[in-house]
Parts: structure tokens; C-alpha cells; sequence
């Protein structure tokens, strides 16, 4: 074996303490932890970290601290979107709190629970699904996920089954910790059923450990998942989330991505459209102030014909905020009468805000319609003047327009109630 | 109620209004014709308050208020009403919203109290048939993807909403089709009343046969050259603007 890589050198000796299993976590870890002793954290050289400097955030000697069981935590933190009914399943620092959740769904064969312990019982959806999609060989995160993670949400909807209330999952990250936090869902779901899922972090205190979360996703043929995930709150920490996702024939995936806050949030996704007559949407929205940024990585492969996908990502970035966008979309040959989308937009509030992004387009295929675009500028002071001599003052007038722009990506949300309550969100943000 | 002395403007250092006057009473209609160029639209921004033109000298009072002293939206709230020659699109704001914002801050302004929705939507929709607008049109943004003669509807609804003290009506003409024209001129006829003045800027004669004025102001150069009665409108109809040219640049 090489040399192992200086940034892995720490986690990879405390690798060797963990207990080894056979499970299939336990399984997976080993060739992970490999390849992360290879890959090691990427630095900004790295083309895909080009302007998310995650590695200034890996001082020597960071390590897994995953391994720390829980102190307690304000209840006041978890009740989040207390006006939907909801399954609901609480992390506290990477390990299931069943005394916070409440699984209030039921049917024939459903799970909906701790990762950790449908792998002590061998369920056979994770076995067979478990670390299936992560792309642990090229993604150091995915591999140091894999190495390390003990617990995480672990869904597993049985065909035709629709799950009446959306799963919220809260990863809570408690104060005063040095380190990284994995932590690690799956969600499996079977022919013709649907699932609604909401994923939140918290993380309390300013200076917590970093989190790194990797969530794999398989949408059963003929099936609906929506999957959001919001983080508004003003204490966001260090964050990095790879999404990885798989979809069968004539299966339908959402993906919702609100930050209105966030330190540095890296948010990876990826997803796979293994099944003809698919459709995939991502939705992202970045309203940002203070020195936050955030990093929307989005790549869609379509792999089969007669599917479609969209992108549509927009930011509001005030004060020295950054935001980062970079869509793929790989249309490989078979992937004939692909329709797919892309556009990134972003209003720059401040004069020391910024802005990257980087559309990306690979087609294989020569009988497609793909679109890719993406603008940025300043707000358009026409349309002030034209609200202002309608008798709104400035401030009312540009948080009109901007709640016009950003409103844009919340619409797209079918879960009603969570709908409104971002936009109501979004308003107190923008008029504060 | 308008009163309008020596005002002299430019725009990057290159004057455009040159010692425009005009005195404007309660219950008037007034007309300013002229040739492209001549300053007609800068000096319907310089009312609403655009602010990319310098005011160099003169005065604007109105209802005995400073008016250049004023931002645009205390102008709007004061009842200074512009309908734009090109109405800005706006993604994403629906009519309903916009109007309703705006409407409860001129209301606030006058004393009186908010509008509910309920109260809201009963005025708008008394409104909107006022000026015969498709009620469907409430709930799309504003004016992104009207025709031209919507948009303008458009401002003449906003400006029956907005019951202002004075409107200036900036081309609301141009490029409208017969049908669109009468129904703007019957929504302006319908809100004049012995309180409130127009002025109307405009480069044809023909919307003057339906909103008739009271007086008629021929623009050149920056200022008003000539005044006379609605038969002026009839007779630069007839003659064209060289006539005038010729006598100004004759005096120069």
C-alpha cells in the first residue's frame, strides 16, 4: 500500500482501534478507510473544491469523534416544523435518540428507524443496498463516511406503500466538540410507493464539530420520493452532505435545498437515472448573509432514455457571503429523447459578496434537448423605481423583488404546508 | 395644486430641459405635444422622482411642497401618479400583491386604515372592470408577458387604484390599437373629477379626441414654446411640428 495521506494519517490510526463486524457496515469500512488513506481531505487544488476551502477546516491531528455518545440537548432545538405531522427521527451527534423520536406511521413491512440497528438485524434492504451508491474509490468524504459512520435514519418503504406523513430527520450536533461527525442514512423504497422526506441539521454553539453526512437514496420503479432538505436557522455549522441517489423505471425524484443560513455548507449530489420514462427535479435556494457559503454540487447521469431532469438553483447573497454552484449533467448514448435542464441564478446584494458558478454539460447522446445557463447581477434598479413611485420605499421594494426571485425555488415544494412556511421564513429574512 | 418654474435639467452633463414652466390647477386637463427629443418623458421622470437627472435651477412646488425634495414613493404617497411610456416587467410579483402593498401605503399616508384581502380584492376587482382588464390577470406578475396595450391597462388600473392628485400619462398612447386607446381615455374621463389634474403627454392628436384638455402645451427644445386651447392639437395635427420649429429657431 502507498504512502498514506498526512491529512489521513490521524483518522487512519484511529481506525485500526474500532472493533471490527460483519456486518455490512462493518464490511464496507475497510476498502473505504483505504481509499481515504489515499484520497486524503481535498484541498482547493482539487477542481471540485476549487472554492470551498474545507481542508483549512482539518487542523492536524482532527479526528472521528463520532464515537462520543451523547450529551443532552434543549428539547427546544428538535421541535422543528412543529405545524406538520410528521414521523419523526432525532440524531444527536451521529447516534439515534429513540426517547426524541416518535415513528408515528405504520404499515406492512415499513421501517422507519436507526440505521445502526437494521444493520445489527441484517435487514435485507440495507444489506442488499448499503453502500451501493457512495463513490467511496474518487469522494474522500463518501470514504471517510463509510470508514467511520455508526448510525444515521434508515427507511425502508415496501412497494405500493405510501408513507402518509413525511419523515423529518433532525442530526443534532452538540456544543464543544472538536472533530468530525459521520453520520450515515439510507432510505430504500420499494415499486409504487412514495415518501416525503425532510432532513435538518442543527448544529449548537458557534464552534462545533464539522459534519460529514452521507445519505444514499434508491427510488423503487414507479415510485415518488421528495427529499428536503432545509436548514434556516442562523447557527449552521461546518457541513458537509453528500447526497447519493438511484432511480428505477418511470420513478419520480425531488430534491429541495433551502439554506437561509450556513458557516460552510457543502451539499454534494448525485444522482443516477438507472430506469426509462424517469424524472428528476433539484431545487436549490441560497439566501445568504454574514460571512456564510454555500456549495451546491449537482450531478445527473442519465443513464436511460425518454427521461428528464431538472436544475434550478438561485442565490441572494448579502454582505461577504458566497455562493457556489456546479451542475453536470452526463447524457450517455443509450439516453436517447433526454430532456434535461439547468440554470443557476444569483443576486449579488453587497459589493463584497460572491458568486461562482459552473454549468456543465456532457452529451452522448444525439437525440436530446438539454439547456444549461446561468446569470448573475445586481438587482434592477428600474424595477425599484417602478414599485417606489408606486409609493413603497426602497427597503420595501427590493425585499419584494428579491422575495420575487427566491419565492421562485420555494414554489416548486408539493409538501403545502412547508411551503408556506419557507416563504413566510424567506420574508422575515429578507425584511429584517 | 402644480407649479412648475424655470426648470432647467440634465442628464451626464447634457441639458435636456431648458427653462420649462407650467402651472397646473385643480380640475385641468393639460396636453404637452411636441417632436421626439424634445424633453417630454424626461420631464414626466423628473416628476416621479427618477434619479439619474440632475435638476440644475428652477423650482417645482406642489400643493405647496417642495417636490424635488421628495423620494418617489413620498411623491406617490403625496398623490403624484406617473403611467410609464414602457411599464417594467416584473417576474414573480403578482398584481394582486403589488397593489395591495402599495395601496395601504398611500393609504397610511392619508390616515386611513390598511385594506383587508376581503376589502382588497372587492375594491380591485371594481377596479380592474373599470378599466375592463381580464380579472385573470391579478394573479400574473406584473406586466411580464402583457401586450403592450395590457400594460398600459395596466397603469391606468394602477392609477384607478391609487386615486392620485395628479397623473402624468407619459405616451400612454403610443402603439395603442383604437379599442385599447378608448378604453384607456374612458378610464382617465372617469377618474377626473374637480380635485384632481392630468397632464398627458403625447405625441398624436388623436387621443385628444377622447380625453379632451383643457389646454395644450406644444414642448421644443426643452420648454414650452406655445400654449393655446384644444384647437392648437387640431392644427399641429394638420401642420406637423416644422411650422414651430421654424418660428423658435427664427426668435433664437
Amino acid at each position: 500500500m502507498n504512502a498514506i495521506h498526512p491529512t489521513a494519517q490521524a483518522f487512519y490510526e484511529q481506525w485500526e482501534q474500532l472493533e471490527p463486524t460483519q456486518t455490512p457496515m462493518g464490511i464496507a469500512r475497510k476498502p473505504a478507510m483505504d481509499s481515504f488513506a489515499q484520497l486524503g481531505i481535498p484541498t482547493i487544488r482539487h477542481e471540485d473544491w476549487k472554492y470551498t476551502n474545507v481542508a483549512a477546516q482539518f487542523k492536524a491531528g482532527l479526528t472521528d469523534i463520532t464515537n462520543i455518545t451523547s450529551n443532552t440537548v434543549d428539547a427546544n432545538h428538535l421541535n422543528l416544523f412543529p405545524f406538520l405531522k410528521a414521523n419523526r427521527l432525532v440524531f444527536v451527534n451521529g447516534h439515534f435518540s429513540p426517547t426524541l423520536s416518535d415513528v408515528i406511521d405504520a404499515a406492512e413491512g415499513l421501517v422507519i428507524g436507526s440505521l445502526a440497528l437494521y444493520n445489527e438485524l441484517g435487514h435485507m434492504a440495507l444489506r442488499d443496498n448499503y453502500n451501493t451508491l457512495a463513490n467511496n474509490d474518487k469522494e474522500a468524504f463518501s470514504a471517510l463516511n463509510t470508514a467511520f459512520a455508526q448510525d444515521g435514519a434508515f427507511i425502508y418503504v415496501p412497494a405500493k406503500t405510501e408513507v402518509a406523513h413525511p419523515v423529518i430527520i433532525v442530526h443534532v450536533t452538540t456544543e464543544g466538540l472538536q472533530g468530525v461527525i459521520n453520520s450515515r442514512s439510507l432510505i430504500v423504497t420499494g415499486r409504487s410507493s412514495r415518501l416525503d422526506v425532510i432532513e435538518s441539521h442543527q448544529y449548537l454553539g458557534n464552534d462545533t464539530a464539522l459534519g460529514n453526512q452521507l445519505l444514499e437514496i434508491v427510488v423503487g420503479e414507479n415510485g415518488l420520493v421528495n427529499y428536503h432538505k432545509i436548514m434556516t436557522d442562523g447557527n449552521i455549522g461546518k457541513h458537509v452532505g453528500n447526497l447519493v441517489a438511484k432511480q428505477g423505471n418511470d420513478s419520480r425524484f425531488n430534491t429541495y435545498v433551502v439554506n437561509l443560513a450556513g458557516q460552510l455548507v457543502r451539499n454534494n449530489m448525485v444522482v443516477d437515472i438507472d430506469g426509462k420514462n424517469s424524472e428528476a427535479g433539484f431545487y436549490g435556494l441560497y439566501s445568504l448573509d454574514g460571512a456564510s457559503q454555500v456549495d451546491n454540487h449537482v450531478t445527473v447521469k442519465h443513464n436511460e432514455p425518454h427521461c428528464e431532469s431538472h436544475q434550478l438553483f438561485k442565490g441572494l447573497l448579502d454582505d461577504k457571503s458566497t455562493g457556489v454552484f456546479n451542475g453536470r449533467i452526463f447524457v450517455k448514448q443509450d439516453a436517447q429523447k433526454t430532456n434535461a435542464f439547468q440554470s443557476n441564478k444569483t443576486i449579488l446584494l453587497s459589493e463584497q459578496a460572491n458568486t461562482y458558478t459552473k454549468p456543465q454539460l456532457e452529451i452522448f447522446a444525439d437525440d436530446v434537448k438539454c439547456s444549461h445557463g446561468a446569470t448573475m447581477g445586481q438587482i434592477d434598479q428600474t424595477m425599484v423605481f417602478y414599485l417606489r413611485a408606486r409609493g413603497l420605499d426602497e427597503a420595501q421594494a427590493r425585499a419584494m423583488l428579491n422575495q420575487a426571485f427566491a419565492a421562485d425555488v420555494i414554489e416548486k415544494i408539493t409538501l403545502e404546508p412547508l411551503k408556506e412556511w419557507l416563504l413566510n421564513q424567506l420574508t422575515q429574512q429578507l425584511t429584517r | 395644486m402644480l407649479s412648475i418654474k424655470d426648470l432647467h435639467a440634465s442628464i451626464n452633463g447634457k441639458e435636456i430641459l431648458k427653462g420649462f414652466g407650467l402651472e397646473v390647477k385643480p380640475g385641468e386637463v393639460h396636453a404637452i405635444m411636441g417632436p421626439n427629443g424634445t424633453g417630454k418623458s424626461t420631464l414626466a421622470n423628473i416628476l416621479a422622482g427618477k434619479q439619474d437627472y440632475d435638476v440644475t435651477e428652477g423650482t417645482v412646488t406642489f400643493q405647496g411642497k417642495d417636490l424635488l425634495d421628495m423620494a418617489p414613493e413620498e411623491r406617490a404617497r403625496e398623490g403624484v401618479f406617473l403611467a410609464f411610456q414602457y411599464p417594467v416587467e416584473i417576474p414573480g410579483v403578482s398584481i394582486a400583491n403589488f397593489m395591495k402593498a402599495s395601496l395601504n401605503e398611500v393609504r397610511k399616508h392619508r390616515d386611513l386604515q390598511p385594506l383587508d384581502a376581503v376589502e382588497f380584492l372587492k375594491v380591485m376587482k371594481e377596479k380592474m372592470r373599470f378599466v375592463e382588464i381580464d380579472e385573470k390577470l391579478m394573479r400574473r406578475a406584473v406586466n411580464e408577458g402583457f401586450s403592450g396595450g395590457e400594460k398600459k391597462r395596466n397603469e391606468i388600473f394602477q392609477m384607478a387604484m391609487l386615486e392620485p392628485t395628479l397623473s402624468i400619462l407619459d405616451e400612454t398612447d403610443s402603439g395603442l390599437d383604437i379599442d385599447a386607446l378608448r378604453i384607456v381615455a374612458n378610464g382617465v374621463n372617469k377618474l377626473k373629477n374637480e380635485n384632481n389634474a392630468f397632464i398627458v403627454i403625447t405625441h398624436y392628436q388623436r387621443l385628444l379626441d377622447y380625453i379632451v384638455p383643457d389646454f395644450v402645451h406644444v414642448m421644443y427644445n426643452g420648454r414650452i414654446v406655445k400654449s393655446g386651447g384644444k384647437e392648437l392639437a387640431l392644427e399641429l395635427e394638420a401642420k406637423g411640428y416644422d411650422w414651430i420649429k421654424q418660428e423658435v429657431d427664427a426668435t433664437v
